[in-house]
């Protein structure tokens, strides 16, 4: 089992991750072999507040100084199971992450719904089929310290009863929409928001909804990932029917 | 050193909120003045020519028992929840009974939407929203006529009354639709009511085909019948899938 790296390692400062060019795999420094090897994508999100945590796979270091909120430059790995460690003042997280060839996903470190629970490691997808035109995908991840929670999109429920662990995804129109979380099968106040999103066109927008609300802390980590378009086009014209049968009066049997 | 929680594959759960409270977690009541920052965290993007991953392409998922050093537990994979996957629309059902095909109706290169010829099939712009979408338009088109069969199912939308009920059906879903309205538009305005087709705004299904005046002068049909319908409920799983 080999590591390529393609990229430089981004030092994260403050809760503002580096962007860094990454090669496409197969390519660039690093390749080793004349054929390029199956590899996938991880980001990794640390979405443990208050920790500054250092992030090594298969023993290698790919990012430090991750402050909480903290989103690392996408880093290629070969197909296949990888050891990854994230390392902070606390402790350690350990977990085997096996990455699809082909794949687009988040690593992300980040607190169960128990509070005072070990931090855990969820693996989240970055779907990333083609979309329509004026149209933003959006997932929606629960990370936070807190019970299920259902989501509103501009005052409509959406999504219902999402777990600390899980994600709602869904396709909709491009532009500003308000997002609100809201505690699943109790009344209440939202968890978070509502908030402003903006969802550019041609977009992936993830979202992670992290904090305590017990202790005010809710926010989010938003990162944006662009899509491939579909390929469809608006209709602009209609020629539905040509033999001048079709009358407003009910037709005669 | 503590150690890590250990984790698995997140099995499927019931969607039963109450219950899966743990003891340590109090019911979430937002603090009266939360604090919220946007931390906005810009990622770059993979290199333009990587392959896009399609929908059949595997996320990294939990690594299967034999992990590399024996030790660390697989991360768990987030499974997707809170609604149902969207569908491609397949089948629609009328006021008055009639079943469909629904087939997908593309955009020619001169802008035209492609509605398959025969006149007891339906089609459906992919660009639009789908079965299980939250919001948006779903537009269906079919042949009110044609030379060869005469009048197609379509036609007895030209006389559909508010509150009668559409059925759409994509492979596992169904959703019901209640008719609004129904209104005769000039043909030639089609271009101009992006809202027949759009993502954007609420739910709806609509459904256009052509309408009278026919004239064979100025190229047949001269108006369109929109019949908009409004969901009755949210999309479910279809009985038996």
């Amino acid at each position: 089992m080999g590591f390529s790296r393609l990229l430089a390692v981004g030092v994260v400062v403050g809760a503002v991750a580096a962007v860094t060019a990454v090669a496409a795999p197969g390519s660039g420094a690093g390749a080793a072999g004349p054929s390029p090897r199956a590899a996938g994508f991880v980001v990794f999100v640390q979405a443990v507040p208050g920790a500054e945590m250092v992030v090594t796979v298969d023993g290698e270091e790919v990012a430090a100084g991750l402050a909480d909120g903290a989103v690392a430059p996408p880093v290629s790995l070969d197909a296949g199971p990888h050891a990854v460690e994230f390392a902070f003042d606390g402790g350690t997280v350990e977990a085997t992450v096996d990455v699809g060839a082909g794949s687009s996903s988040d690593v992300v470190v980040h607190n169960p719904a128990a509070v005072d629970g070990d931090p855990v490691v969820s693996i989240y997808p970055t779907p990333m089929d083609p979309i329509g035109p004026g149209k933003a995908r959006v997932v929606l991840a629960h990370t936070a310290t807190t019970a299920p929670a259902d989501v509103e999109v501009d005052g409509q429920v959406v999504f219902t009863n999402i777990a600390n662990g899980e994600y709602a995804e869904a396709d909709v129109a491009a532009g500003a929409h308000q997002v609100a979380l809201l505690p699943s099968g109790v009344d209440g106040k939202p968890i978070l928001g509502p908030l402003e999103v903006t969802l550019r066109a041609g977009t992936l927008t993830s979202v992670y909804a992290v904090g305590n609300p017990r202790q005010g802390s809710m926010r989010v980590i938003v990162r944006e990932t662009p899509l491939r378009g579909d390929g469809t086009e608006p209709p602009t014209r209609v020629e539905t029917g040509s033999a001048g049968l079709a009358g407003l009066a009910t037709p005669a049997s | 050193m503590p150690a890590p929680s250990p984790t698995g594959a997140t099995p499927r759960r019931s969607r039963k909120a109450a219950w899966r409270l743990s003891r340590d977690v109090v019911p979430a009541r937002a603090a009266a003045a939360a604090a919220l920052a946007l931390v906005l965290a810009g990622c770059g993007a993979p290199d333009a020519d990587r392959p896009a991953a399609g929908a059949d392409t595997p996320a990294a998922t939990g690594a299967p028992a034999a992990a590399p050093d024996g030790k660390a537990p697989p991360a768990a994979t987030a499974p997707r929840v809170g609604s149902s996957t969207p569908e491609p629309p397949v089948a629609i059902r009328l006021p008055d009974g009639t079943s469909m095909p629904v087939l997908e109706a593309g955009t020619t290169s001169d802008g035209l939407l492609d509605v398959p010829p025969d006149v007891r099939a339906a089609g459906w712009w992919p660009g639009g929203s789908r079965v299980g979408d939250p919001f948006g338009s779903t537009l269906v088109a079919a042949h009110v006529d044609s030379r060869a069969q005469g009048l197609g199912p379509f036609a007895s939308l030209l006389q559909v009354q508010r509150g009668d009920t559409v059925r759409l059906r994509s492979r596992r879903l169904e959703q019901v639709f209640r008719v609004t309205s129904l209104r005769l538009v000039p043909r030639s305005s089609f271009e101009r009511r992006p809202r027949l087709h759009s993502p954007r705004g609420t739910r709806r299904l609509v459904l256009v085909t052509c309408a009278p005046p026919y004239d064979t002068t100025r190229g047949g049909y001269q108006n369109l019948a929109v019949v908009s319908a409004v969901p009755v409920a949210g999309a479910t799983g279809r009985r038996g899938r």
